[in-house]
């Protein structure tokens, strides 16, 4: 009995759908500016306690966020920035995370000033709209909107909840 | 061996080459794809007209208004200048271009004061500008900042049109600059007949001072990170591509600090001035000075007025200041 030979453009097409399947998938990717990038540290994820982050971005895409800030952030070793926007009190969080201490607390010295107030995390400056403060190698920021209605304790309240998030996630 | 080897064979080979050929495709595309403008040629690239008009004898080169009204404020500084109708002519196609970068409110002073924006586009309305276009290629979300910046709505109540590009909003560029030869330019500019600058003043880490100079950055797409790899070159290289008719400058609030993003009500100080001029020098210079800089301390500054694109010397002498109260 005699086996019947498939058409030869049918092995041929049906040995190019991986490698067309591929091409396709590379070429999407390519093009697509919105693709998940690779994560300098490991996936984003939940934090534990805060809404989901707004943008998670690797030292290499800071401008995203800061513009023109970027530059002076990674040559104090900033290497992630991750922010999150509040709703009850509206305000606005990032997260910034440095290669040392002493890079986490530079931009805290030159952003929030000298002056330390109790607050959350090693060290804070806290003030009726801005909550600074840094927790290891993390600078975290968290701006209540102008004109917003707060009471004295809500952003404070946030920012401790950023700060227990980072506590549970760790400095990566 | 036999046929059918000998064929399976090929089909392999061919596979393979088939294989090499698109991976290496992929692996081009993506390389290009990294770099605009990688692969765009001489062919296909546009070029940006002068939009500046003809200086009006005996006129200042730049007129400061203080005061507590911005509308009040803008319409004074322009009336030391001749009046919008100097600059706008009826029928014509006008680009606003406010600092609308950052998901900011106003008190924040990140952003154009949407007063300032929504004066300056009732006055080109009111010169007879057949439409009036705001638009800026933001850092942050476009509708978020559009929203809480507060422009957004106030260039509709205004009567103009706020241009908010997709990905597609851009035209490759010949900038003939020394650092930035061809770049990605929003189509819009490129379509007005005049362009209106209106910065706001403000601190900036990287190159100290944001206004004129800086806000042209708003105009064009591509990497930001590249773009401001060379600052100082590449700010005067889009400020001799883009001739600006007109500079309307914001200090009603001044973010002194922590600039350009801030967002800290602390790093805000109430200037209560607004300036216009047709001199985009003199009016980052006298921008400088509102910040507590010298402007021969900002190396932009300096370089424009290098490359004659304005004088530094007319900021600091030639500013005809004015009170304006409703």
């Amino acid at each position: 009995m005699s086996r019947r030979r498939p058409a030869a453009w049918l092995v041929a097409a049906a040995l190019a759908v991986p490698l067309v399947a591929l091409a396709a998938w590379v070429i999407r990717g390519a093009v697509d500016p919105h693709a998940p990038e690779p994560h300098p540290t490991g996936p984003a994820g939940v934090w534990p306690g805060l809404p989901q982050h707004r943008v998670d971005l690797p030292a290499d895409r800071l401008e995203e966020q800061v513009d023109g800030g970027a530059d002076a952030l990674r040559k104090d070793g900033c290497r992630r920035l991750v922010a999150w926007r509040f709703e009850r009190p509206p305000a606005d969080a990032e997260a910034l995370f440095f290669a040392t201490v002493d890079g986490a607390r530079a931009v805290l010295d030159r952003e929030a000033g000298a002056e330390r107030t109790p607050g959350p995390g090693d060290e804070a400056q806290v003030s009726p709209q801005a909550v600074y403060f840094r927790r290891g190698t993390v600078l975290a920021r968290v701006l209540l909107d102008p004109g917003a209605p707060a009471s004295p304790g809500e952003l404070l309240a946030r920012a401790r909840d950023l700060d227990h998030a980072l506590q549970e996630r760790g400095p990566s | 061996m036999t046929e059918r080897a000998t064929d399976r064979r090929l089909v392999l080979k061919r596979l393979g080459q088939a294989g090499a050929l698109l991976g290496a495709s992929g692996a081009l595309a993506a390389w290009g794809l990294r770099s605009p403008g990688r692969f765009r040629t001489g062919a296909a690239v546009r070029t940006c007209r002068d939009l500046r008009v003809a200086e009006v004898t005996g006129r200042p080169p730049i007129v400061a208004a203080h005061g507590t009204d911005p509308a009040v404020m803008v319409r004074a500084a322009l009336a030391g200048l001749g009046g919008m109708e100097h600059f706008v002519s009826k029928g014509d196609v006008v680009l606003v271009k406010p600092n609308m970068a950052w998901d900011r409110t106003p008190e924040q002073g990140a952003n154009t004061h949407p007063d300032v924006v929504a004066e300056v586009v009732r006055q080109c309305r009111a010169a007879g500008a057949r439409r009036v276009l705001v638009a800026e290629n933001p850092v942050h979300d476009a509708e978020r900042v559009a929203e809480r910046s507060g422009i957004g709505a106030a260039v509709r109540a205004a009567g103009g049109t706020l241009v908010l590009p997709g990905a597609s909003g851009f035209a490759w560029t010949a900038l003939g600059g020394s650092v930035l030869a061809s770049w990605d330019v929003l189509a819009v500019l490129l379509q007005a007949d005049r362009l209106i600058n209106v910065p706001v003043v403000k601190h900036h880490s990287l190159s100290r001072l944001t206004c004129g100079f800086k806000n042209h950055m708003g105009l064009v797409g591509g990497s930001r990170g590249r773009l401001h790899q060379d600052i100082h070159p590449a700010l005067v290289d889009l400020g001799a591509a883009f001739r600006p008719t007109l500079t309307v400058v914001d200090a009603t609030r001044v973010m002194k600090r922590n600039g350009p993003t801030g967002g800290r009500l602390e790093d805000v100080e109430a200037v209560n001035a607004v300036a216009a001029g047709t001199d985009p020098v003199a009016c980052d210079a006298w921008a400088a000075r509102q910040l507590g800089l010298d402007p021969r301390d900002v190396g932009h500054v300096v370089l424009a007025d290098g490359r004659g694109l304005g004088s530094l010397a007319a900021g600091a002498g030639a500013v005809t200041e004015v009170v304006a109260n409703g």
